[in-house]
């Protein structure tokens, strides 16, 4: 529960301030633009000033930030203004040139690939919670990340095969 | 290599600028000028302030403790004798403000004695007005030194007399005024 001497004011800023990269890494891998991940992570963080629900904890608030995200992002591909006009490789620079063309062979993959690939990798999240998270099916979110680990085989080469 | 370090390093090192955040507010709060609590306390020392100033309001209507009571009892009174009244609310209205206007500095002081009863005038704050039996208006001041007295000629106070029945005397040479306490 939200303490009772941390009013939702201070509890908002602390959880803008500590969930901000995740909500923004997770725009930028679903929307694959900079501009575009801006864009998403403003109207997330509007939304979660503005919202008047009360968060039982940090995770919960995060699991909300995350489930909003997606909305958002969704919201963004169906705009008749939402086009790619950057490559993400020249938006990003990496000090690590393997985790780098890591992330940028990612990016590659269909959207929905991404964001499977994304929840599961880097937010440690189960088949479950994918799903319940995409509405969609436990089955649908293994066939998901099964075929973009394929996908990643072939464009990533033999030197990854620990996945 | 691993899938999973790759990736997550290179997550590690995207960070979001953080001045899109800068204009982001949260949800202004209704502004409360004060208290339910605070409007009805004002409602209710207002009603509060009004009933004890009540009796010391003159209004041309509704106020029974008001000194300008006094119109309504010579309204009554003349009625009765027959005199003409005024003939509709606007008329009445400029009638007792004509009576209300002070008296001439120049009125004789009214005298007690020797008189024999008119009829019922009007008290005002600084003079009494004596009706004819024609309808005609004359004023006499009261001044520091007019004494108001029962029918017993015995001296009584100004707010005695306001409660009592106001009657008017005369003398063959001049008029005067006397109030008479029933």
């Amino acid at each position: 529960m939200q303490k009772k001497t941390d009013s939702a004011s201070v509890f908002k800023h602390r959880i803008t301030e500590l969930y901000f990269d995740t909500v923004y890494r997770l725009a930028l891998s679903r929307t694959g633009s900079k501009s575009d991940a801006d864009d998403v992570v403003q109207e997330v963080f509007v939304r979660f000033m503005r919202t008047d629900k009360v968060f039982e904890s940090d995770e919960h608030a995060k699991a909300w930030l995350i489930k909003v995200t997606i909305n958002c992002s969704k919201n963004v591909f169906a705009s008749s203004w939402f086009k790619k006009t950057v490559p993400l490789s020249e938006e990003l620079t990496f000090t690590d040139t393997h985790s780098g063309d890591v992330y940028l062979t990612v990016s590659k993959l269909p959207q929905k690939y991404r964001t499977v690939i994304h929840l599961f990798y880097y937010e440690d999240m189960s088949v479950k919670q994918i799903a319940d998270l995409l509405n969609t099916k436990e089955t649908t979110v293994k066939s998901q990340l099964h075929r973009a680990r394929e996908m990643l085989k072939s464009m990533l080469g033999e030197d990854y095969n620990e996945f | 290599m691993n899938f999973k370090d790759e990736y997550r390093a290179a997550n590690e090192q995207i960070h979001g600028d953080r001045t899109i955040l800068a204009g982001i507010t949260e949800k202004p709060k209704k502004i409360i000028y004060f208290k339910p609590a605070v409007g009805i306390g004002i409602a209710a020392a207002v009603c509060a302030i009004t009933l004890l100033a009540y009796p010391y309001i003159n209004l041309p209507f509704g106020n029974e403790d008001s000194p300008i009571k006094t119109d309504g009892v010579f309204l009554a009174s003349e009625q009765e004798k027959g005199m003409p009244l005024p003939e509709n609310g606007e008329e009445m209205q400029s009638y007792n403000l004509e009576m209300r206007k002070a008296a001439p500095a120049s009125v004789a002081e009214p005298a007690f004695d020797n008189c024999k009863a008119f009829g019922t005038c009007l008290l005002f704050e600084n003079y009494v007005s004596v009706y004819d039996e024609s309808g005609n208006e004359t004023k006499y001041a009261i001044t520091p030194e007019t004494v108001f007295v029962n029918q017993n000629d015995e001296e009584i106070s100004r707010e005695t007399a306001e409660k009592g029945v106001i009657e008017c005397i005369e003398t063959e040479n001049m008029v005067a005024v006397k109030i008479i306490i029933k």
